[in-house]
């Protein structure tokens, strides 16, 4: 027996195959956006969870090719994440109203803060003004300035 | 972990720009230094401590600490540059300023930053002159806006600024 089917029924099911495909098209974009966010999230947990103090402290004083270079890596990668953790794309995926993409963007803006505060460090510790300006403040507490070993591997505490 | 015994009013750099972080609105900033503080005495590594310079005897420190005038996290918040005197175990305080716009930061702007807050302690930013600035003899002010500006003059290499009164 051969099913009768109107032209209106088969322009329903097209409908909802055309929906179907669109909300599979928009699932794909919200995929891709999750790994992508993912990767980044990852790649940058990864960085930053090498870089310990001790690799600030003799990155700073480093003036070998490889030193300048990774120096100047770690500003740029700094400066493009800035960019992205301050667009009005992130704070509109910030506001996603499907889960874990509002979790990545938010962990990726964290990550640019503690390379921020990586970047900021290593600027500190090579800046003159600031060895002069720490040096008046010593002269003014009767302390001898640092001696500024820093360079060679110190103990973090001191001790 | 380290204890240390920290002197907040020692040092009289650091009660200036105190003040005159005060002065410019950050109403909550003793409230938050002696936060800073109390973690820093009970461990000299506590707030994402960072050893900007070493040496046998005198250590200089950085550190991290929220602010409540900022009211985000500790990124955004107090820096405190300390001096760590290794014989005595003490601490102490010199330089502090809050991390609001420095969201992108490099050399230049960190460089920029200290030029500021030598001019706040009133140190001559003429590069290479670490002498005090002084005013200028006889004293001479302008307005410059709502401001009132006072003429300085570096006792060292007499280069001259105009500080906000």
């Amino acid at each position: 027996m051969t099913a009768t089917i109107t032209i209106n029924e088969i322009e329903q099911r097209a409908d909802r195959a055309f929906a179907y495909a669109l909300l599979a098209r928009s699932a794909k974009s919200y995929v891709m956006c999750i790994y992508r966010l993912r990767e980044v999230g990852r790649a940058l947990d990864t960085l930053i969870g090498a870089i310990r103090p001790e690799h600030v402290e003799r990155l700073a004083h480093d003036e070998s090719d490889s030193g300048v270079r990774l120096r100047s890596r770690l500003t740029e990668l700094h400066h493009l994440l800035v960019e992205f953790a301050g667009s009005e794309e992130a704070a509109k995926l910030n506001d996603f109203p499907l889960p874990i993409i509002p979790g990545l963007v938010q962990s990726i803006q964290d990550r640019t803060e503690d390379l921020g505060d990586i970047v900021e460090n290593l600027a500190l510790s090579r800046s003159d003004d600031l060895r002069n300006l720490v040096s008046c403040c010593a002269a003014s507490l009767n302390l001898e300035a640092p001696e500024d070993l820093v360079g060679g591997m110190h103990d973090q505490t001191g001790s | 972990m380290a204890a240390c015994t920290i002197k907040p009013e020692a040092s009289p750099q650091f009660k200036k720009l105190c003040e005159r972080w005060k002065r410019s609105g950050y109403r909550h900033i003793d409230k938050d230094l002696a936060a800073a503080f109390t973690a820093i005495q009970q461990d000299i590594l506590a707030c994402g401590a960072f050893r900007l310079q070493a040496g046998s005897r005198v250590e200089v420190y950085k550190y991290r600490q929220n602010s409540k005038d900022v009211k985000r996290g500790s990124s955004y918040g107090w820096r405190i540059l300390a001096l760590y005197h290794k014989p005595t175990g003490c601490m102490y305080p010199i330089i502090v300023y809050p991390k609001t716009v420095w969201s992108d930061v490099d050399e230049a702007l960190v460089a920029s930053a200290i030029i500021e807050i030598r001019q706040i302690l009133g140190y001559c930013i003429s590069p290479g002159c670490d002498g005090e600035m002084a005013t200028s003899d006889p004293p001479e002010r302008k307005e410059q806006g709502a401001a009132i500006q006072v003429k300085m003059q570096c006792v060292k290499c007499g280069a001259i600024q105009w500080a906000t009164a």
